[in-house]
């Protein structure tokens, strides 16, 4: 994708949203202390939600993924699949995401 | 690593020990940011994005997975809306984070400032709850200090790793993908509630049918939203939800 077409106002727009939007998650707290910790639909979500969102940004990377025609999606998933499992084994994030990258880069520039 | 004293006077150790200290609990936080840094460096620039806004990204922000989400938004014309919202839903539990973060410890105001700034899934981790939980103001400002330059730093070795690479050598935004995988399976591990598995895929099928049948990027949106109810009706319809919910909160 050029680089024109993506313009410095446009990122530091969505830059400035995430980091305004963090930044009050974190402040909260010391905003409404009491509010927060005392209500239990707010304490039951942050319980249950981060299951959810995590499969669905994982998925949210995956939703383009063409299953039908070649290479039928097999280089991403694979490499999925070997992060997803060496992390699972070893709990180390570093060789999770590694060997998955790795995997992902040798299958897409040099195998496909 | 066992904890260690703030200071002891018995070994009579000054400001060069605890910097010393400090330091050597930031080894594992760097050993993440900056693989993680440089990761987020070459999919920014391989994205298409100019590479300063790399470490200017990791200096604005000081996140990590979301920071890689930004970059997605950013490449797919995310109104910023969407924006907001996705990233109050992903970052939520950074919200309980200030419950138990030691900011008593933090004296001065820039301190404090700083402090909740920062507070990142690792910066909260070692301080509320791992070896750096017995630290004192200066030396957690210390260690947010030196995480944040280790994001920095690896988010500009990227960028110019990034600007190495030739641009037809492509795939790196599936780190994006294995980031997600890892905090999904911490995720899962953490709750041990398998029914939050069944809502997940209910919501990635609302998420594909909206993307493809409503709007484009309504993938998101429609999942959360969908997530959101099955969670929320489960509260209202189970009081064991709201007991276990008072008594871990």
């Amino acid at each position: 994708m050029p680089v024109e077409t993506i313009s410095d106002g446009r990122v530091l727009a969505v830059i400035l949203v995430v980091a305004v939007v963090t930044v009050a998650l974190r402040a909260m707290p010391y905003v409404a202390m009491d509010a927060l910790s005392r209500n239990g639909y707010l304490l039951h979500l942050g319980r249950k939600m981060p299951v959810g969102v995590m499969v669905l940004l994982v998925a949210y990377t995956l939703q383009d993924v063409d299953l039908s025609a070649y290479p039928y999606g097999l280089p991403i998933l694979g490499s999925a699949a070997v992060a997803l499992a060496l992390y699972w084994f070893t709990r180390n994030a570093l060789v999770g995401i590694g060997a998955g990258l790795a995997c992902h880069l040798v299958a897409v520039n040099g195998l496909v | 690593m066992p904890p260690q004293p703030i200071s002891d006077p018995v070994h009579g150790d000054g400001p060069r020990e605890r910097l010393a200290r400090v330091l050597r609990l930031t080894i594992p936080v760097a050993m993440a940011y900056l693989p993680l840094g440089v990761a987020f460096g070459v999919y920014l620039v391989s994205s298409g994005i100019a590479w300063y806004w790399a470490p200017l990204s990791a200096m604005i922000i000081f996140a990590g997975s979301i920071e890689f989400l930004a970059v997605s938004f950013i490449v797919a014309g995310l109104p910023l809306a969407v924006v907001a919202w996705t990233t109050f839903v992903v970052n939520f539990r950074h919200i309980f984070y200030g419950l138990s973060f030691p900011i008593g410890r933090l004296r001065t105001l820039p301190q404090k400032l700083y402090g909740v700034y920062a507070l990142t899934d690792e910066t909260y981790g070692i301080t509320a709850a791992g070896d750096g939980r017995r630290l004192d103001g200066t030396g957690i400002t210390l260690l947010q200090l030196v995480s944040h330059f280790w994001w920095i730093l690896g988010a500009a070795l990227g960028a110019g790793l990034g600007a190495i690479i030739p641009p037809h050598i492509g795939g790196f935004e599936f780190a994006l993908t294995a980031m997600f995988l890892i905090l999904a399976v911490d995720a899962v591990r953490h709750s041990r509630d398998l029914r939050l598995l069944v809502y997940a895929a209910a919501a990635c099928a609302a998420g594909f049918a909206a993307e493809r049948l409503v709007a484009e990027n309504a993938f998101l949106i429609a999942g959360l939203i969908v997530y959101l109810g099955l969670v929320s009706v489960d509260y209202v319809r189970s009081p064991r939800a709201r007991e276990e919910a008072h008594h871990a909160g």
